[in-house]
């Protein structure tokens, strides 16, 4: 079978398998920990329950959090158009939609900002406006990431996220892999921040003064809150895939079904990374924070003087 | 060419019109109105069609019998056409005559109703007397921006520039009560001189031509028009004017008037000669665009940052013009960059993505100050911090406020998007392309290229961050939650039973329709790229196949842009219909207050304000504000009812770093090498018989040493 002609397999694979990201996660914790942990379906489970619950709304929200789930999901699904998958071109590549790409998840954290302070709680103010903080910290770094990715020394097509993920073959593996394991660290810690793990939020504490994402999402209800929480685990997707990309060869085997299971299983082992980082790592001061961030844009900084050396 | 001078023409009369009759008629001012309105829909239709055509005419002999370089020379004669309409103003007329037209029928709806409400017995007089010179302005600001567009000579130009700064002074004092209303048009006042000063001067620099003086003379044409357009360090009477004009005129003013500074900008590149250079780094041109890159990267980040601090709603969107300006100089200094290093992508995609954004930003910011406008008017305050939950009040101004503040903080699918989109991916292009074609080898040898290119997509991205942080912010805090201050919602409440805190159909049509065409260019970029490709060919002289190209490759990428939201529009209206589907099934949507944490008496003061909201990034950047704090904290442990002063108390203001250091720092040494000068003047009659007298000696000594 021949993968290649079916884009629209890199939007279905991710849409059945990213909420098992989490259960992935959940159970090395819960390895670290020496319980059993959740089932690995948990997350399905979770999501079929809350899709069959009813709706309430707080009295003091407006149409801003009725649209805001609904568009968080929708952009995120559109997102995962411009993300290729091991062989699988994407379904929409074009010169210059890395721009789009990076600017679709900043209409995603807009409408969480919004959705947060719609109801008017001082909970949720204070997660939205650390979240547009956090995001704002981390915006130069992505950026500066996405030069570097452009400026190394390959032959490209053109400035799409298709073109720009599959540049590592085996040819040049020992020329470029050194800078793109530096940038991968640092889009390790951005998928920390963007999906709300430890060190910088703690997804299992829901009033703690200093979380972030879960606070944001504390009025969301039944089927809202099953599509925030499905596009928040597709977000770990996109980031996990990304850093995938990077680190593995695009022709690593000839086989394409090979190649396929090859990215799924670095995806699942960095979702396992993430889980380790979770289960050793203590939450990071607020003040903290922001020197971590910054530390990402000095990791994608040292990659981008690499490539001129 | 007849029929733009003939609605000129209407728009001066009008101006004289509303002088003399305005006070013994209100009538006429529906009537001036309405020919106004008439005389701008013919300018824009005729500019219009003069870029459309321009553009696919078979030949372009239409373009190249135009293009004479205007301002080479000191001209004063007046025997030749006095207006001509070249592609470049026929550019600017688009955003002046769409935001004129739309501010026009708000401003007559807005200023009816603040007669009414304000003020009602003490100074109403006073201010129908106020309001034919405000018409009058107000007209004579439009005719003027039309003019200055439009000149062909320079000294022409010079008379209409100062008309537009003097009308626009003018309206900015409309509330001249107010003791800091007066202080703030003083100060523009001042800066626009200083600014036409340099105006000046460049004028005769550049007519002397010499090839020594041509840095000076680029520098002398940045600040000269930097300060209209607001450019960080001249940008001090931007926030303080705009946030005290009435809201019609702040919209025109930061929508169109400030976007002349950069027409009169991009006239005196064309004027100084600037085109496609075959040798790369002629120093002078390169050096200037990496001026002008640092110029847009201070003003971008500076006014986003101040932006972020503010808490009188007004005055944020005036500091986020600073902001924009700041992008438009980035554009303009990419493609400047371009020229200057012989890369006509770079040149083609800086220039349109500049343009494009003047446009853009005339629509969004045009928009954000009418609906500020109107919630302005419904609460009668600028205060963020008093404001909340408008959206359930003013449901249309909301969704009008939602669309521009989406648009400017430049994130899809709205028009900001697509300007920062090309500029972008003018410096992305530029970077992948440097390397991987030797023919361009010469061109990464520079690495100031590489550093600046670089420096310019980290402050964009820095600048789209902030920005999305400040408009959520604002948008949040004004219109989302429970209100919070108590009189306000008293206030509203009365909206809510007796009419439309909207504020009627001549208030929110011109906001609809700014947050239509808001959506119509994000959405379908490629329709602006026919408006965009005369001016390029104009400005940067590169032969017409070259911008064709690289036109239709944007179109192209456009054209996926529009595929892919429109799937992501299709997929967001089914899952729309299905949830609707899903609640009228089951049919209980329950609502409840918003989860407490198990207070159960929490008020609405207890929600985060604008300032708390940026508390934290305002202390990481602390270094670049000058913020103050009061604290004082109560003395005692328990609240005594009769002392008032123990009160806890905490007010935070952040200022201007430019103005405090720059100016003010500036003015007080100023003052105190002065001072020493003072026993000069010291009142008594013989010293001052003394410096005669030492004057004639020394006037004699001279005569007879020389002569």
């Amino acid at each position: 079978m021949n993968f290649q002609l079916y884009p629209v397999l890199s939007l279905i694979i991710p849409l059945l398998l990213a909420p098992l990201l989490y259960g992935i996660i959940n159970r090395t914790k819960a390895k670290f920990a020496g319980r059993i942990g959740s089932p690995l379906l948990q997350t399905y489970y979770d999501l079929y329950k809350l899709i069959h619950k009813n709706f309430i709304y707080s009295t003091s929200s407006s149409w801003i959090i009725r649209i805001g789930s609904l568009i968080i999901f929708t952009v995120t699904v559109t997102t995962l158009l411009l993300l290729p998958f091991a062989c699988i071109p994407s379904v929409i590549s074009f010169s210059g939609d890395i721009l789009l790409f990076v600017y679709m998840l900043a209409l995603i954290r807009f409408m969480m900002i919004l959705s947060g302070m719609d109801v008017g709680s001082s909970f949720e103010a204070m997660g939205s406006a650390r979240e547009g903080y956090f995001a704002m910290l981390a915006e130069p770094a992505v950026l500066l990431s996405l030069v570097t990715l452009v400026v190394l020394p390959v032959s490209k097509i053109d400035l799409s996220v298709n073109t720009l993920l599959k540049m590592l073959t085996l040819n040049n593996f020992f020329t470029i892999s050194p800078i793109l394991f530096i940038l991968s660290i640092s889009f390790f810690i951005i998928l920390l921040l963007e999906t709300s793990r430890i060190p910088f939020d703690d997804p299992n504490t829901h009033l703690e003064l200093t979380m972030i994402h879960e606070v944001i999402i504390l009025d969301h209800a039944g089927l809202d809150f099953a599509l925030i929480t499905y596009a928040t685990s597709l977000k770990l997707w996109i980031f996990s895939s990304i850093i995938s990309h990077l680190l593995i060869p695009i022709d690593i085997v000839d086989n394409q079904l090979l190649n396929i299971i090859i990215h799924l299983i670095s995806i699942f082992a960095i979702s396992i990374v993430v889980g380790i980082v979770e289960s050793t790592f203590a939450r990071l001061r607020l003040i903290r924070v922001q020197n971590l961030i910054l530390g990402t844009f000095v990791l994608s900084f040292i990659s981008f003087i690499i490539c001129w050396i | 060419m007849f029929f733009l001078l003939s609605s000129l023409i209407i728009l001066l009369l009008n101006a004289l019109v509303s002088k003399i009759f305005l006070d013994k008629n209100k009538k006429i001012i529906l009537f001036t109105t309405c020919s106004s309105l008439l005389s701008l829909v013919v300018i824009l239709f005729s500019s219009l069609k003069f870029l459309l055509v321009g553009t696919f005419a078979v030949d372009n002999s239409a373009i190249n019998t135009i293009a004479v370089l205007p301002w080479t020379i000191l001209d004063v004669s007046l025997d030749y056409p006095l207006f001509e309409l070249n592609s470049i103003s026929a550019f600017f007329l688009l955003p002046i005559c769409i935001l004129s037209i739309l501010v026009t029928i708000y401003a007559y709806k807005y200023f009816q109703k603040k007669i009414s409400s304000t003020h009602p017995i003490n100074h109403n007089n006073n201010r129908t007397n106020n309001m034919a010179s405000f018409w009058s302005a107000y007209y004579l600001l439009l005719a003027s921006m039309v003019a200055v567009v439009l000149c062909k000579s320079n000294l022409l130009f010079l008379i209409c520039w100062e008309i537009m700064g003097l009308s626009s002074f003018f309206l900015v004092l409309y509330e001249n009560e107010k003791a800091e209303t007066r202080r703030a048009a003083w100060i523009y006042l001042s800066i626009t001189h200083i600014g036409t000063l340099a105006i000046i001067s460049f004028f005769i620099c550049s007519n002397l031509n010499d090839p020594s003086l041509r840095m000076f003379c680029l520098l002398l044409a940045l600040i000269g028009f930097g300060s209209k357009a607001g450019i960080i360090p001249v940008h001090i009477w931007l926030p303080k004017a705009h946030a005290l004009a009435p809201s019609p005129v702040s919209a025109l003013m930061s929508g169109v008037m400030i976007k002349i500074g950069v027409y009169g900008f991009i006239r005196a590149l064309i004027a100084s000669n600037i085109s496609i250079n075959n040798n790369p780094f002629s120093n002078i041109d390169f050096n200037f665009s990496l001026v002008v890159l640092t110029v847009g990267m201070i003003s971008g980040l500076g006014g986003i940052l101040m932006a972020l601090a503010q808490h009188d709603i007004k005055r944020l969107l005036a500091y986020c013009s600073v902001e924009n300006i700041g992008v438009i100089y980035i554009g303009l200094g990419l493609g400047l960059m371009g020229l200057s290093t012989n890369n006509s992508t770079l040149a083609i995609l800086g220039f349109s993505g500049g343009l494009l954004h003047v446009l853009n930003h005339a629509i969004f910011k045009g928009l954000l100050f009418l609906s500020a406008g109107a919630v302005i008017s419904a609460t009668h305050t600028h205060k963020m911090d008093k404001l909340g939950g408008l959206i359930k009040v003013m449901p249309l101004t909301a969704f009008t406020f939602f669309i521009g503040a989406i648009s400017i903080s430049g994130i899809p699918p709205f028009n900001g998007f697509i300007s920062e989109f090309l500029i972008y991916f003018a410096s992305f292009k530029t970077l992948s392309l440097s390397l991987n074609h030797p023919s361009l080898h010469t061109f990464t040898s520079n690495p100031s290229v590489i550093i600046f290119i670089t420096l310019s997509i980290l402050s964009l991205a820095i600048i789209g961050g902030l920005a999305l942080f400040c408009f959520s912010k604002v948008f949040s805090i004004v219109f989302l939650g429970e209100m919070r201050s108590k009189e306000i919602a008293k206030f509203l409440l009365f909206y809510k039973h007796n009419q439309n805190a909207d504020g009627g159909t001549l208030i929110t049509l011109p906001q609809l329709s700014l947050s239509f065409l808001c959506i119509l260019i994000g959405v379908f970029p490629m329709l602006v790229l026919p408006l965009l490709s005369a001016p390029i060919k104009f400005l940067t002289k590169i032969n017409n196949d070259n911008v064709m190209a690289e036109f239709l490759s944007i179109s192209n990428i456009f054209k996926n842009i529009t595929l892919t939201f429109f799937i992501a529009a299709s997929m967001l209206i089914i899952l729309y219909l299905v949830r609707k589907r899903k609640r009228i099934k089951e049919g209980t949507t329950t609502l409840s207050p918003t989860w407490d944490c198990g207070y159960h008496a929490p008020t609405t003061r207890m929600q985060y304000s604008a300032s708390s909201f940026t508390a934290t990034l305002i202390n990481f950047f602390n270094h670049f504000m000058y913020s103050k704090k009061e604290l004082s904290t109560p003395t005692k442990y328990f609240w005594d009812k009769n002392n008032d002063n123990d009160k806890a108390h905490f007010h935070s203001s952040n200022l201007d770093l430019i103005t405090e250091l720059l100016y003010r720092f500036s003015y007080h040494k100023t003052l105190k090498f002065l001072s020493h000068f003072i026993r000069i003047q010291n009142g008594k009659i013989n010293f001052y018989i003394l410096y005669v007298i030492i004057f004639l000696i020394i006037m004699l000594i001279w005569s007879l040493l020389v002569i």
